[in-house]
């Protein structure tokens, strides 16, 4: 703990040097980019990562840390880190939903009622982005960097080192996102649009790409951990026949990490380098190409949706077969639907710029690919629905989680069609209905994917069962006041109400209080979990090693499972999921 | 000694190291890959802007040419030294796996001083993004931008590249010579690849 505050004040201090001091005469911007470089260097070293480079040089292992501190610290062990990123995605997901919040109230009535319109869209960019990192890491780093080793049979992640690194680059891009309202703020949403992010010198704008990019390391050096992972160190037994769905899904989403992200860190470094050195990369006056950031920016954000979505498909497949007590339907073809997915995800970025000025021609192909993809999505939905067929369901809470998920992506994916279609996404571009479909699938389906996983998974995470009812209660609240915010976002979208404004016409205000106070039982859903969280990891029934009675290798450790995981090697005899077969 | 060589052999895993790297590589030419593409991609496509017809600069029109040629030799020439300390290590020659590795060091740190000279040359000249040059002529601008960005890239990669090489050579002053001889191999993976990328910049940033 002390070191991780020592790292911290460490890290800071070299900014403000390299701000105001060294790095000065070179302007506020390139100071800005210097002094975060160093500052996060020294943080890294500080927090632990000088003592990684010594173990790797000398093979020396540093001392192991007990009890809290040890959740403070740069510790190499998968379960340590998982429970890292759960806590850190938890903590960032009630900060984006009080941004959520803040919006909501905002748009309780037409006129301004707090913010400024400047205000309002660095509120919602801040809300974009935060709640971004929540889905990318929550599902596959904090759930699979925990379960992922355990379900394989291997003692820990293929480079544990590297998996401390990749959690330790968050919390300054974290920082480095919320400091950016108090620095002058950053009008471009998300997703940092070019010429928007070029121009302008604030320095919140230079923060909030410095902060994806670190992210984006991160997030590389996750993906290659996990496939070197599964490559590398299944049990004995344990074919590409007898991986869990879950460790599939997660399989593709590092696979998106590895072959996407580089491109937008490219995007995002182009756009710095604009900033910061005059370079014309999107500067059409020079030579620049504009739209050339939109191609870039789409080709890893486009399939970042699938590396939020796919662990949390996989979550889910995973949990209906074990309440369900019978095989995942089709087994093989969904893992082989959720890499078609992934091949597909690489395709289809232009759907989102039908209304840019790009070549006409791209239109069609890039329409035709995007409704390619519903067929392995489809295939993965009917999957989950012969698992339930004629199944003797146990409605225990993370089967509800799951189930909610399954009818909230349904209406996500069938509102994505007008989305995809060139024609109707002409009209429909940039308004609310996006906005709407947009959360149907990923907070709808990722966020409660990962609830269903995290209430799955919590008794094995911390050997103590979460409180049912509460759980029950929070999943109820949080489905009814999700739908009921978003599904009028539908109605008022087709009828024009445009995204990043807070002020709309008066006619729109009894749709819009209504969402508002919606949202208010999404926000008390938050409230119940948080409770339930606090209670039960102290207070809970213990779990013992199998509480909900399944198959895969991770049920076979204790819970929480102790340092190298399993006493011996398992091995592996049959699939994955035969309920009813031997049990 | 080292916890990945003294494995428990009832524990089926291999060493990941191998199958880690080259998924990072991969990650990596998409980085390169993404500013390459970008760079043909505007060179064909932007042909007129406002200002009118965008002239791209002609081959070897600018300064540092020489210096390219150079420092393309000078890597080449690392490879060659790197694949030497490697094929030392794995044969358990300590002393010269040292010496091939520090001639690997050596040439890396040649090409960074001949690069900072030929990025001395082009800016005494004005052509760097924002002088009045580059304002003025939108070719050369662009040009500029992919130029410097690239090649600055590319050179943070030969950075990176020497700090795993000087780390290589810093554990194997009394490692066992197995351990040096894998790290060897991880740390000429990645300068390999440095290599490579260069191979792809020099035409296209020098040539065409």
């Amino acid at each position: 703990m002390t070191e991780f505050f020592a790292a911290f004040v460490a890290g800071i201090a070299v900014f403000v040097a390299g701000y105001f001091g060294l790095a000065a005469p070179l302007g506020p911007q390139a100071a800005c980019v210097l002094g975060y470089l160093a500052a996060l260097f020294v943080f890294l070293g500080v927090v632990g990562g000088a003592k990684a480079l010594r173990t790797y040089a000398t093979g020396v292992e540093p001392d192991e840390k007990h009890g809290a501190a040890r959740y403070f610290s740069f510790d190499v062990d998968h379960k340590v880190v998982g429970i890292q990123y759960t806590a850190a995605a938890l903590v960032i997901f009630l900060v984006g939903g009080t941004f959520a919040l803040l919006m909501r109230l905002e748009l309780a009535r037409h006129g301004l009622q707090f913010l400024t319109p400047d205000q309002y869209v660095t509120v919602m960019s801040l809300h974009g982005i935060t709640m971004v990192v929540v889905a990318l890491i929550a599902t596959a780093g904090g759930l699979g960097n925990f379960i992922v080793p355990l379900q394989l049979g291997a003692r820990d992640m293929a480079f544990p080192r590297m998996n401390a690194l990749s959690f330790w680059l968050l919390p300054p891009a974290v920082v480095l996102l919320l400091a950016s309202p108090l620095l002058g703020g950053l009008d471009f949403g998300w997703t940092a649009i070019a010429p928007l992010s070029t121009q302008g010198t604030t320095i919140g704008k230079q923060m909030f790409l410095l902060a994806f990019v670190t992210a984006g390391f991160s997030s590389i050096f996750s993906g290659v951990n996990f496939l070197a992972t599964v490559l590398t160190m299944r049990a004995q037994g344990m074919g590409w026949a007898r991986v869990p769905i879950f460790t599939w899904s997660v399989i593709a989403s590092s696979i998106i990490q590895i072959m996407g992200t580089s491109v937008v860190a490219a995007s995002l470094i182009m756009v710095t380098f604009d900033r910061v050195l005059h370079t014309s990369f999107f500067n059409a006056a020079l030579g620049g190409n504009v739209l050339l950031y939109q191609h870039l920016f789409w080709y890893y954000s486009h399939p970042a949706v699938y590396i939020m979505i796919l662990p949390a498909f996989g979550a889910v497949l995973e949990i209906l077969p074990v309440y369900a007590r019978k095989p995942l339907f089709a087994y093989h073809i969904v893992a082989g639907a959720l890499i078609t997915i992934t091949a597909l995800s690489f395709i289809v970025w232009a759907h989102h710029m039908f209304t840019s000025g790009m070549w006409m021609l791209l239109k069609l192909p890039f329409m035709v690919n995007t409704e390619l993809i519903s067929i392995p999505t489809g295939v993965v939905f009917l999957a989950a629905l012969g698992t339930l067929w004629r199944a003797k369901i146990r409605l225990d809470a993370p089967m509800l989680w799951a189930l909610a998920m399954i009818t909230n992506f349904l209406i996500g994916g069938l509102t994505g069609i007008p989305l995809a279609d060139a024609p109707t996404d002409l009209h429909l571009h940039d308004t609310w209905f996006i906005v709407a479909h947009f959360h149907f699938t990923i907070m709808g389906g990722a966020v409660f994917g990962f609830f269903a996983g995290f209430h799955h998974w919590f008794p094995k995470m911390t050997g103590r069962r979460l409180n049912e009812a509460l759980a029950k209660t929070q999943c109820a609240l949080m489905f009814i006041g999700f739908n009921a915010v978003f599904i009028p976002l539908f109605w008022l979208g087709n009828h024009g109400m445009r995204r990043h404004v807070a002020d709309f016409p008066a006619w729109m205000d009894p749709v819009q209080t209504f969402a508002s106070f919606a949202a208010l039982l999404v926000a008390s859903s938050a409230l119940v979990f948080a409770y339930n969280v606090f209670s039960s990891s102290r207070n809970g029934e213990p779990a013992g090693e199998n509480p909900w009675e399944a198959l895969t290798l991770e049920w076979n450790a204790p819970s929480p499972p102790p340092h190298g995981n399993f006493k011996t090697p398992p091995v592996v005899t049959r699939e994955p999921y035969d309920y009813g077969v031997v049990s | 000694m080292d916890a990945a060589i003294t494995m428990d052999a009832d524990w089926r895993e291999e060493d990941g190291g191998r199958v880690g790297l080259w998924l990072f590589i991969l990650s990596e030419i998409l980085l390169f890959g993404a500013f390459l593409a970008s760079y043909v991609g505007t060179r064909l496509g932007n042909t007129e802007c406002a200002l009118g017809v965008v002239a791209w600069p002609e081959a070897g029109h600018l300064p540092g040419l020489a210096m390219a040629a150079l420092n393309t030799v000078i890597l080449l020439t690392s490879s060659y030294t790197m694949v030497r300390a490697i094929a030392r290590a794995e044969r358990g020659d300590r002393a010269g796996f040292r010496a091939n590795m520090i001639a690997t060091i050596a040439l890396g740190l040649g090409f960074l001083v001949v690069k900072s000279a030929e990025y001395a040359l082009k800016v005494s000249h004005g052509y760097y993004p924002g002088s009045e040059l580059a304002k003025l002529n939108p070719g050369l601008s662009i040009f500029l931008s992919y130029y410097y960005a690239l090649t600055l890239l590319h050179g943070l990669h030969i950075l990176a590249g020497l700090v795993w090489n000087g780390v290589a050579l810093y554990a194997s002053g009394d490692a066992p010579m197995p351990a040096v001889a894998r790290r060897a191999e991880y740390a000429g993976l990645y300068w390999h690849f440095v290599d490579v990328a260069w191979v792809f910049l020099f035409p296209l940033l020098y040539l065409i």
